[in-house]
């Protein structure tokens, strides 16, 4: 079961406004300020782009200090205070979908202004800066406030929502998606066998492992 | 809007500078109407667009004289409305009849199947078309010319003077409407009455309590021939209100220059810009959080705001600056509030608004001019039935022929400067850069977004910092690598204090409106070699800027305490 931000693309127009509330919303809460949702656009198609909230989520598994738990209402969460700011989650997120923020030290401690060491078009994971502590941040479903994501509230054109978990797929049709996004490497689910049937997926798996 | 058949986009991108009109093309979109984007950029809309219709930068008139002709040539004309509601269309057809599709193609890029398709879907569509354009008309050497053309394509094809048609020229700013509503321009008292005319400053003399012979009968300056009038000596002081045209006009460097020669400058505003850095004197101003009074949408909608705070530290409302500033000039104007300004120079001195009172707008209560009596419902769709407001009563064709722009790119400046508006920030982003959230999404030194390909030849990845440069100035700047961009054309915003397009722009104007030509200027983009200096380079500039206006601003405090 998870629950994800979903866009339709043919009604995003570009504002910006849920990247706006997003980074209100945690930068409220006490948070990093950095937006969690990326605005793609392209010639053909334009959409806000965020976590999915993947079930056997890659990022979950190569955090070493376990500050990424995937919560029994389907959402994967990062605790920014546990993070460490090893980045390899961000490097295991098939959808490029968490990436680093910290707080920088300009204005405080006898720092006047930021003194760049990197030009801004380095990959965002190489990107180090002196003194800065970061975490990593992505989409938590505005946890910090009865999971009503802002971004979703902010959408002027109602392109964004909150799919519930599973709301609108069959099981023959998760069953399907999972068994493609496994084939084509993009996920790692552990207690899921693509040969098999979902109706009974304990005794499956218990087939796999005799063969 | 929304209950239109077609909407043809013409230089105007609603994403990024009404983004709650972009919402209503969605809707009008999801209710089955067709969406035509003319424009050199593949915009946002563009994406969602039934037909997209990329012609050359600055080839307006004679892409639009295309479509007329194109109109006229497949019989899309409703000649019945044209003899009866329409004056001069042999005149008019005399110049458009030269400009076939195929003609033009080498000047638009146009494929003249591609004019043919358009002109059917804009012409057909039922129940109506509207045209809506924006600056990328009006921002043009020849954008009176464009304006005559989109209305007299409207005109044949009789899409006008029916609901939800016509033409819809979108404003740059919330109360443009408003302010040429209330006469802040040089050629009308409010409610576009002529200062030529000696009845209307009768009229006015009358209201004002003043002798007839201090209004002036003669049309007045307008603010971008502001540098220009200060070489001449023509102009010795400027009270400027509520702008920052160092940031905004263009040849800023030049107009900085002229600036210096003035004897009195004086600044009103609610931030200190670069503007209010070289003022004489300021006078702080309120927000638009903490006053009051209507606002004019760009379909004529008055519409109430009220303050939601009141005014900080000696920060007054506009009307009493004024009110303060002609009583120290030795005439006793005196207001109590809003609404009596409203009623005594708005209402009654313009019968068209007559019927807008603070009651009937109370709330999100509105009233859409003409709204001339008391019960006046307001009115929506202008033109009626064809019933035009010129003394004839007919609407009067004109065409014109094309010209290229000023400024054409040659082998030096090889790339055509556009300016645009960014959705995050607003005009010269003295209120939206102080917004966290906002420079959050977006920040110095803004960017140029550039096509791949001219990106590619000149070695330039995305977020590279670039040098940008044209006949009168040089700055840095971010390079946004955009396959939306078409090959040989830059686009950049005009908020950015370090990436400072307008000390790019050229300082041309057309005769009939004075609009600066943004649209179009000639420049070069190269790569800055060291990267990382050029951050360093791009926040020292920043920071040294901020701080230069951090310690103007401070001044006052120090002025305080030794007085104190």
């Amino acid at each position: 079961m998870n629950r994800f931000i979903a866009i339709q693309p043919s009604r995003c127009v570009a504002c910006g406004t849920c990247r706006a509330a997003c980074s209100e919303g945690h930068k409220r809460a006490g948070l990093q300020k950095e937006p969690r949702l990326a605005l793609y656009e392209s010639r053909d198609v334009v959409a806000s782009l965020t976590c999915h909230h993947c079930e056997g989520a890659p990022c979950l598994l190569a955090c070493p200090v376990n500050a990424i738990r995937h919560d029994p209402d389907g959402c994967v969460r990062i605790d920014e205070a546990h993070c460490i700011g090893c980045k390899l989650c961000a490097v295991s997120c098939p959808f490029g979908a968490i990436h680093m923020a910290g707080t920088p030290v300009a204005g405080v401690a006898g720092v006047e202004y930021s003194t760049p060491t990197f030009p801004a078009s380095l990959d965002p994971i190489l990107q180090w800066e002196v003194g800065v502590y970061s975490a990593a941040v992505k989409c938590d479903l505005c946890a910090y406030d009865n999971c009503q994501p802002h971004c979703v509230r902010a959408c002027i054109t109602e392109a964004l929502r909150l799919v519930e978990a599973d709301e609108e797929l069959s099981d023959d049709e998760t069953y399907e998606k999972r068994s493609r996004a496994l084939e084509a490497g993009l996920v790692m689910l552990e207690d899921f066998d693509p040969e098999g049937s979902e109706d009974n997926p304990e005794e499956n798996q218990e087939g796999g492992d005799e063969a | 809007m929304e209950d239109a058949g077609c909407l043809f986009l013409f230089g105007y991108n609603p994403n990024t500078s009404h983004p709650l009109v972009a919402r209503r093309v969605v809707k009008a979109k999801e209710k089955g109407a067709k969406i035509i984007v003319a424009d050199p950029r593949f915009i946002e809309t563009a994406r969602i667009a039934d037909l997209y219709m990329p012609l050359r930068n600055g080839t307006n008139v004679a892409f639009l004289n295309s479509f007329a002709n194109t109109i006229v040539n497949e019989g899309l004309i409703d000649e019945d409305f044209i003899n009866e509601h329409t004056l001069g269309f042999d005149e008019w057809w005399q110049t458009i009849e030269k400009y076939t599709p195929e003609s033009t193609q080498s000047i638009t890029g146009i494929d003249p199947g591609m004019m043919r398709e358009a002109a059917h879907m804009y012409a057909t569509a039922e129940p109506s078309s509207i045209i809506c354009w924006g600056m990328g008309v009006c921002q043009h050497r020849q954008n009176v010319e464009a304006v005559h053309t989109c209305a007299a394509i409207a005109c044949v094809t009789h899409q006008i003077g029916k609901p939800n048609s016509g033409v819809a020229p979108v404003r740059g700013q919330n109360n443009v409407q408003g302010a040429c509503d209330m006469g802040a321009l040089p050629n009308f008292f409010p409610g576009y009455q002529k200062v030529t005319d000696p009845d209307v400053r009768q009229k006015f003399a009358d209201n004002w309590n003043v002798p007839v012979e201090q209004l002036s009968g003669e049309v007045g300056f307008k603010v971008s021939d502001v540098g220009h009038l200060i070489d001449e000596g023509k102009v010795h002081a400027f009270y400027n209100f509520g702008e920052d045209p160092l940031q905004t006009e263009p040849d800023a460097k030049h107009l900085e220059e002229q600036f210096s020669k003035l004897d009195l400058f004086v600044c009103q505003d609610i931030f200190m810009t670069q503007s209010c850095e070289k003022a004489d004197v300021i006078l702080p101003a309120t927000s638009w959080g903490e006053h009051e009074g209507v606002f004019t949408a760009c379909d004529r909608t008055f519409q109430r705001f009220t303050a939601a705070v009141p005014p900080k530290g000696e920060c007054k409302h506009d009307w009493q600056i004024i009110c303060e500033l002609a009583q120290r000039m030795g005439y006793d104007m005196h207001y109590e509030n809003t609404q009596e300004i409203w009623d005594k120079e708005c209402r009654e001195m313009w019968s068209g608004a007559y019927g807008a009172t603070y009651e009937k707008m109370e709330g999100v209560g509105h009233a859409q001019w003409p709204c001339p009596t008391l019960d006046h419902p307001g009115t929506p769709d202008l033109f009626l039935n064809g019933a035009f407001t010129t003394p004839e009563g007919k609407a009067h064709l004109i065409a014109h022929d094309y010209e290229d722009p000023s400024e054409m790119p040659d082998d030096e400046y090889p790339l055509v400067l556009c300016t645009v508006r960014e959705v995050g920030h607003y005009s010269c982003r003295s209120m939206t850069g102080n917004c966290d959230q906002l420079s959050n999404l977006a920040e110095e030194p803004g960017f140029v977004h550039i096509n791949p390909d001219d990106a590619l030849k000149r070695g330039i990845n995305n977020d590279d910092l670039v040098w940008v440069y044209s006949r009168r100035g040089k700055i840095i700047t971010r390079a946004f690598v955009d396959d939306r961009a078409n090959e040989g054309a830059v686009y950049m915003t005009y908020q950015w204090w370090v990436g400072k397009c307008n000390d790019l722009t050229i300082h041309r104007v057309d005769s009939r409106s004075h609009t600066p030509e943004d649209k179009f200027c000639a420049v070069d983009v190269e790569l800055v070699d060291d990267q990382t200096w050029a951050e360093q380079h791009a926040e020292e500039l920043y920071m040294r800027l901020k701080q230069r206006l951090a310690d103007e601003a401070g001044a006052q405090y120090e002025y305080e305490m030794d007085l104190a």
